[in-house]
């Protein structure tokens, strides 16, 4: 993720970036009337360019107005996609979303790689109480409303009253889940040091954990609620419990040959996490392991018992700052507006709920660890954005529900598409205003020296 | 084999030849042409060894396009300069103007040449093929002449001239394979071919240059590591894209693209720095997969023209060596010059393949096999050639080259 500036400037600055962003729409917009049959993998070559390119100019762009950088990707993403200009259309988008992995490899390692046990075991008591209360409180209030909210919901209207309790259960998992990628994008384009950025980042990366064994747990428990003739089996939790171990094994492994790496080659460093993060993917799928927990381990091991630490986060941040731009705009291109403005009073309540509880169990968990004041105050905010995990649960719901699944994964949808945008934006004003983000100039200067170095 | 598979495993060749390559020496292991490459590539390919098949040709052939681009991109950015040195306006003219004669010379002779050795063409496909040969018979890989500087410590006149004029020519077969390629007939334009073969080529470059001067506009502001590249890579996939959807020639508009960059941008410096260490790696899909498309059922049918191409760039390069006005101190090297110009490589290579990409059978494939045939005899002669030429100009001391040979 790029952070700091470019080099200040005036109106006119402004100007000829304003310039150079219709010059590529203006490419794009008559490449694609002219020859609108080609569509795939070579349109998709024009798109990442153009995301890329665009997604960092708007960024610089809407810099003075404070609004953090993946929220100018994502607003990209949206205008250029299918729903908008249609300068990316569907086949483009999920062509261009194949990078997905890469960017969900490098958020794992990164986040991994930015857990240090020092600071760990200073925020152990906060971080556990955050991790229960987040779990219970959320999943348990958020249930309750959408239990509450359903006659809004036209296609459960009159459903039975089991299939109500267990999509409600269900919505709670969604509702706990949170947005590694989205924290670790903010906290790069700060560089915000300080409780609150530790904090947070250790509470999301560990609910991302939790949430597995949650989401396994429901799944089970709610199968007979939603379908007919369906028992109790245990073969989920076995299942869960070989993709947990399997992966935190081979996140290990994977991790000290990364360290050997880095001590003894040390090169080309891009190009063997593009091969970790698409090819190692691809197998990890194939084994039935969980990808982003085995590089989370991978990156935590390499920060925590080796000295490559440091070396390597910078390496995954000069890869990073290329793959994230394109997977947020990727992220916002492939937002279902239409989705959005059908449901948007429901997807807006239920939103406000979530963070509603989310601060009610923050506040309860601040005062039972005895976080500092900081904390207490703005701790909440990162922990409203949400991405690819709600998706992927969205995407089981329409797969273990023929009947109402497709409709419960469009409100899904619909809210992230909410809390994508507000999230990161709370998220950055918190770093901000509690003095945790590095300032402008500061950040300028270490970037320029890096850049010389 | 699976696609990606394949792709992981070209990723991997370029994280190779990354290692064995030494940041801008050419001096790493490996030929300087590449051609070891297009070797592999043939002996896995589907009539050999059958590892690369044709389906998977076909899913990786973005890759080839992003490949093909990134190239032409970085030569752009690079040319005019010689290692350090910025080549003079004189060097510049007289080596895109000998590019220019020998491009004109060859597909003149391989227009003559076409309907007795590879009748059954078109006269539209005889235009396109003549200009193919013509370009990819043209090059001299400023890479090699590098090569064998570095390797055996050359400094002198002849040595530098050589340098200047393969660097300089570098533009030509380009510019005339863009021509070539915008001749495809799906932007029939009715009969008025000749708004085919001078609009297309015109807009592209000028999109190209366009596009070159908002990239540098936009990183002369920029001095972070990490923001520039997104630009470089943005912009680069952004012109491959939109060239290769649309059909046109890729490697030239990212050809233009970087060169306008490259002439009007005061990082220069700072942009080749960033990106040439990775020429090398990016060309090697690409060379893996053209000598994948070649198969020996290719060669023998299309022999005598690949023969007949040869023999008329050995001729025109021996012409061009008499008409260049050697230093007096290299008076002696004077019958070597020619061959010392054999040597050809990476834009030979990316223009073959380009014209593989564009034009599907018969037509693409003639110009494919010149391209590596071409590539891999130039390797055979070219360095050799000039060691000895550079010998006898008393540019390379006799120690250096029993010390080389020694190890």
């Amino acid at each position: 993720m790029s952070h700091g500036a470019s080099k200040k400037g005036g109106p006119l600055l402004r100007l000829q970036q304003l310039a150079v962003l219709a010059i590529m729409f203006a490419l794009l917009w008559v490449a694609t009337r002219t020859v609108p049959t080609v569509r795939g993998s070579l349109a998709a070559i024009a798109a990442t360019g153009f995301l890329l390119l665009v997604g960092t100019l708007a960024s610089e762009l809407l810099e003075p107005l404070k609004i953090p950088h993946l929220t100018a990707y994502i607003l990209v993403g949206i205008v250029a996609g299918p729903y908008v200009l249609d300068l990316v259309d569907h086949e483009t988008v999920t062509q261009v979303n194949k990078t997905n992995p890469l960017a969900l490899a490098l958020i794992a390692l990164a986040g991994g790689a930015e857990l240090r046990i020092s600071e760990l075991r200073k925020t152990a008591r906060s971080l556990a109480w955050a991790t229960l209360l987040q779990s219970l409180v959320v999943m348990v209030l958020c249930a309750i409303v959408f239990a509450f909210a359903s006659p809004l919901l036209p296609f459960l209207d009159g459903s039975p009253l089991p299939l109500v309790i267990g999509l409600s259960l269900l919505w709670g998992v969604i509702a706990i889940t949170r947005s590694p990628s989205a924290t670790l994008a903010v906290l790069s384009q700060t560089r915000a040091q300080g409780p609150i950025a530790q904090t947070t980042l250790a509470t999301v990366m560990v609910s991302d954990v939790v949430v597995l064994v949650i989401l396994a747990t429901t799944l089970t428990l709610t199968k007979p609620l939603i379908e007919v003739g369906a028992t109790l089996s245990s073969s989920a939790f076995r299942d869960l419990g070989r993709e947990i171990l399997g992966s935190v094994s081979l996140g290990t492994t994977l991790g000290l040959l990364l360290v050997l790496y880095l001590r003894f080659v040390n090169r080309s460093l891009a190009l063997v996490l593009l091969v970790l993060g698409i090819g190692l993917t691809e197998v990890l799928g194939y084994l039935h392991f969980e990808p982003l927990l085995t590089f989370l381990v991978a990156g935590f091991i390499v920060q925590n018992l080796s000295q490559e630490g440091e070396k390597f986060l910078h390496g995954i941040e000069g890869l990073g700052s290329l793959v994230y731009v394109v997977f947020f705009a990727g992220a916002g291109a492939h937002l279902d507006i239409p989705t959005l403005e059908q449901l948007w009073p429901v997807a807006l309540l239920l939103c406000a709920c979530r963070a509603g509880a989310t601060y009610a169990a923050h506040r309860l968990g601040g005062r039972l660890a005895d976080d500092p004041p900081v904390v207490k105050k703005w701790g909440w905010s990162g922990l409203v954005s949400q991405a690819g995990v709600a998706l992927g649960i969205g995407v089981i719901v329409e797969r273990n529900i023929p009947s109402v699944g497709a409709k419960v994964r469009s409100l899904v949808l619909a809210t992230v598409a909410i809390n994508e945008m507000i999230g990161p934006i709370l998220f950055k004003l918190a770093l901000d205003r509690s003095g945790e983000s590095r300032a402008t100039d500061e950040v300028d200067e270490s970037s320029n020296e890096g850049a010389h170095a | 084999m699976n696609t990606l598979v394949l792709v992981m495993g070209l990723v991997g060749l370029s994280y190779l030849s990354g290692l064995l390559g030494r940041g801008r020496s050419v001096r790493g292991l490996g030929l300087p042409s590449g051609s070891e490459w297009i070797v592999l590539g043939f002996l896995l390919g589907p009539d050999l060894l059958g590892i690369v098949d044709r389906a998977v040709q076909l899913d990786v052939e973005p890759v080839l396009y992003i490949s093909l681009g990134w190239v032409a991109l970085v030569i752009g950015v690079d040319y005019g300069v010689v290692r350090t040195r910025y080549l003079s306006r004189r060097r510049l003219l007289l080596g895109a103007g000998l590019g220019l004669l020998t491009v004109g010379c060859v597909a003149t002779a391989a227009w003559f040449l076409i309907p007795y050795v590879e009748p059954g063409h078109t006269r539209l496909e005889r235009w396109v093929l003549a200009l193919g040969l013509g370009a990819v018979a043209s090059e001299t890989t400023s890479n090699a002449v590098r090569w064998v500087a570095e390797r055996h410590a050359a400094t002198g006149p002849l040595s530098e001239l050589l340098d200047d004029l393969a660097e300089a020519k570098e533009i030509a077969p380009i510019l005339v394979a863009c021509v070539g390629l915008c001749l495809h007939p799906r932007f029939d334009l009715g009969h008025r071919t000749w708004l085919n073969a001078s609009a297309l080529p015109i807009g592209l470059v000028a999109v190209g240059i366009v596009l070159g001067l908002v990239a540098s506009v936009m990183l002369s502001r920029e001095e972070r590591t990490d923001q520039s590249w997104g630009i470089l890579v943005g912009i680069g996939l952004l012109a491959a894209g939109t060239a290769a959807r649309a059909r046109l020639p890729v490697v030239a508009a990212l050809f233009a693209l970087g060169m306008a960059l490259g002439f009007t941008s005061r990082h220069r410096r700072r942009i080749l720095a960033m990106i040439e260490p990775t020429r090398r790696s990016a060309l090697v899909p690409a060379l893996l997969l053209a000598g994948a498309r070649i198969g020996p059922q290719t060669i023998m049918r299309h022999a005598l023209i690949v023969g007949a191409v040869l023999v008329v760039r050995v001729i025109v390069l021996h012409g061009i060596a008499l008409f260049v006005r050697l230093p007096d101190s290299a008076r002696a090297a004077t019958p070597l010059i020619g061959w010392s110009m054999m040597p050809a490589g990476e834009i030979t290579m990316c223009i073959g393949l380009s014209f593989a990409l564009t034009f599907r059978g018969n037509l693409g494939d003639t110009v494919l096999l010149t391209a590596a045939i071409v590539t891999l005899v130039g390797e055979i002669i070219g360095p050799l050639s000039l060691r000895a030429a550079l010998m006898r100009a008393g540019e390379i001391q006799t120690e250096s080259v029993t010390a080389e040979e020694a190890t």
